[in-house]
């Protein structure tokens, strides 16, 4: 009898376990990317994906690949038409527009405390407005001097102690640009990104921050009008006028001189190295990195650049989408990216590893205390960006004077941030 | 009933080529005429991509801003300038090209066929390739212009305030120049040769032939080229986009820049549709001046 009860029992757990087996679903998680679009990181994002598949055999990932000069504008259409995303992998200056548009939804309740408090608090407050976050950092870098050691001993200067501060970053910059390149071209001394493009601006609002101004005031109101800002625009004409900077240039044009040899310093970000070792991988060992140097004000400041992976506020599953996104900024992961080409990670217990600071990142690992979270989240940051780059540009090209392009930047911004 | 014979089979004519008609009509409705009243309709309200369940009527307020923040008549002016000095200047070297490409030179077959390559290249291609070519520090043109010591060192041909347009126009009339070469060309064959022969006969110079024989021949295909020639370069954006940005200091920022720029970067739809609005009606009204001093002169 009991041997028939317990027959009996066998059978209906066996029938309700394959039931239940039977009715569990598969997920699809939709990552809405542009690194599976080039081709440097294709290969990472396919292994990534099916890593983390073998690993949840649960859940599939559908890569929906956007390049990266579409994906702000394909993601807010398609949230606009209700074809839903689960994860968007973002560049910074996007996740407010991200923000302002409502579709992301904050990620603090999908995490454990443990894996948040990991991040560098500087870079993950960047992510926050109205005290949540909006995002979790995947790679990170602040602005740094990417500087050429083999030019730096040519032109008498030391290759081990890159320019402290401003003073210095000056006169490095002159004695560089009295260098020729084996062809006979001119060195530029010091490269300061101010082509037609929204990053250009990102590192002019550096340069801003670094000379004690920036955009927002400490009540959190537009206020471009100060001795700060209109030293940071003086510093570019200065730049301009003593031909040490080639003009009007994006950060490709200054990637390209300093793989050829014809850039002595130039302000970029980690990850820009990749460019450089695409044109020229010979050059690798002659590249050296440094912080931002120190003004009379600031000891440097930058803002942050990051990709970001953000949930969106319509996904069915948040749950997973999180799980997929620790599974992504985990170590096994970012070792691989890493190979690409350099990033800070902002985990700690993952940056201080040793995989993440070959002698190169070494040099500019003080630079990660240099971010500076925004003041404020905007989705117009992209549009104000453009407008730094204008007025760098009248400054430099148009001849007008920091204090006139100042004042009148400040009227635009607070009507494009209002 | 003759009559009555002849408005039946008129009739029928008309519902037949009413019928053929139908299907472009359907197209155009659809791919023209609807779009473009949307467009209309979009830009009288708040509709920023960015900013999700804020889309109302906002009393003008694109439109305020638009003739308020001072860069709607500067965009107006480069538009028109480059499309004035575009136009003109293919005419120009067009009609000259086209007379040369009609006489019998050696070659001229193979000519005929070389001159086609820059309009068979996407426009995206060209602002690429002339990109290059103007680099100020690894193009062609300074390296060539430094050589023959005609400049002194490399310039920045679309960094400069004062150079990035002349460069766009430049880049614009190679591509589009075997447009205008071909259509002239098709005009100046169909001239009867008998007109040439009776004016050489009459002892007629070549200036007083083109003048009176060539000229009002091929007024109707100047006509529809240069119109043809006003609106392409009216609504150019890639050659902007691609080389400039609108940039040095907006020194490029025509009317297709300034929409592009609040409708895709500033992702304000709403604005970017009066713009286009208010850029569309620029190009009728222009269409309007240009069609009718054209018939004043096809009256005299």
């Amino acid at each position: 009898m009991k041997r028939s009860i317990f027959a009996i029992c066998l059978v209906f757990c066996i029938i309700f376990a394959s039931a239940g087996f039977a009715a569990e679903k598969k997920i699809t998680l939709r990552f809405a990317n542009w690194g599976s679009t080039e081709k440097a990181t294709s290969d990472t994002f396919k292994k990534m994906i099916a890593d983390f598949e073998a690993k949840n055999p649960t859940i599939k990932i559908d890569s929906v690949s956007f390049p990266y000069g579409d994906i702000k504008q394909q993601v807010l259409v398609m949230s606009a038409a209700g074809d839903v995303l689960d994860v968007v992998q973002a560049e910074r200056a996007m996740v407010d527009s991200y923000i302002g548009s409502g579709y992301v939804t904050d990620v603090e309740r999908y995490f454990s405390k443990s894996y948040l408090n990991d991040f560098y608090p500087n870079i993950l407050n960047d992510l926050k407005s109205g005290g949540k976050i909006y995002g979790i950092p995947w790679i990170a870098s602040p602005w740094v001097l990417v500087y050429n050691k083999e030019l730096f001993t040519k032109a008498g200067l030391n290759p081990n102690t890159p320019p402290q501060n401003l003073t210095q970053l000056m006169d490095d910059a002159g004695k560089l640009s009295g260098l020729k390149d084996k062809d006979g071209n001119s060195v530029y001394g010091l490269g300061e990104t101010t082509g037609n493009v929204p990053i250009s601006g990102s590192s002019i609002y550096r340069i801003m921050l670094t000379f004690g101004g920036g955009i927002w005031n400490k009540r959190g109101q537009v206020a471009i009008n100060t001795k700060g800002n209109v030293d940071a625009f003086r510093y570019l004409k200065t730049l301009y006028e003593k031909k040490y900077n080639p003009e009007t240039a994006k950060l490709k044009d200054l990637r390209n001189l300093m793989a050829i040899g014809r850039l002595g310093m130039y302000f970029d970000q980690t990850w820009g190295m990749g460019g450089i070792y695409g044109i020229n991988p010979a050059i690798k060992s002659q590249l050296g990195m440094a912080p931002i140097p120190a003004t009379s004000v600031t000891s440097g400041l930058s803002d942050l650049n990051a990709h970001v992976l953000c949930i969106m506020k319509d996904s069915k599953h948040k749950k997973e989408a999180a799980k997929f996104i620790e599974f992504i900024t985990s170590k096994e992961t970012l070792v691989e990216l890493y190979k690409q080409s350099p990033f800070f990670a902002p985990r700690m217990s993952i940056d201080n590893l040793p995989e993440f600071h070959d002698s190169m990142l070494k040099g500019a690992k003080a630079g990660v205390k240099q971010i500076v979270p925004l003041a404020k989240q905007n989705p117009n940051y992209e549009n104000a960006y453009l407008e730094l780059v204008n007025a760098a540009q009248r400054v430099t090209l148009a001849g007008e004077t920091p204090e006139s392009v100042v004042k009148n930047l400040d009227t635009k911004l607070k009507t494009i941030l209002k | 009933m003759q009559t009555g014979i002849l408005s039946g089979r008129k009739l029928k004519d008309n519902m037949f080529i009413c019928f053929t008609l139908l299907p472009t009509l359907v197209v155009v409705l659809f791919s023209c005429f609807i779009p473009v009243v949307q467009s209309v309709y979009m830009s009288f309200f708040n509709y920023i991509l960015s900013s999700v369940g804020n889309y109302f009527w906002n009393n003008f307020q694109n439109y305020r801003e638009i003739f308020t923040e001072g860069e709607l008549w500067p965009s107006v002016a480069i538009t028109l300038e480059y499309v004035f000095i575009v136009v003109a200047l293919q005419l120009a070297l067009g009609m000259l090209l086209a007379l040369i490409l009609n006489r019998n030179i050696i070659g001229r077959k193979l000519m005929r066929s070389l001159i086609l390559i820059p309009w068979i290249y996407p426009t995206v291609i060209t602002a690429l390739l002339w990109s290059w070519l103007f680099h100020s520090e690894y193009g062609v043109i300074n390296y060539i212009l430094v050589q023959a010591h005609i400049l002194q060192k490399p310039v920045s041909w679309l960094g400069s305030v004062g150079l990035a347009l002349p460069s766009i126009i430049v880049t614009s009339i190679w591509k589009q120049l075997p447009l205008m070469i071909i259509m002239l060309l098709a005009g100046l064959q169909s001239i009867p040769i008998e007109m040439y022969e009776a004016a050489v006969i009459d002892g007629a110079k070549s200036f007083q032939i083109f003048r009176h024989i060539t000229m009002p021949f091929l007024r109707n295909v100047i006509r529809t080229t240069v119109l043809m020639s006003i609106i392409l370069n009216f609504k150019q954006f890639p050659l902007f986009w691609i080389m400039t940005g609108g940039g040095p200091v907006n020194a490029t920022s025509t009317l297709a820049i300034y929409s592009y720029r609040n409708a895709f970067v500033n992702l304000n739809l709403g604005k970017g549709a009066a713009v286009a609005s208010i850029w569309l009606l620029i190009l009728l009204l222009t269409y309007f001046i240009f069609d009718k001093v054209f018939k004043v002169n096809e009256i005299e």
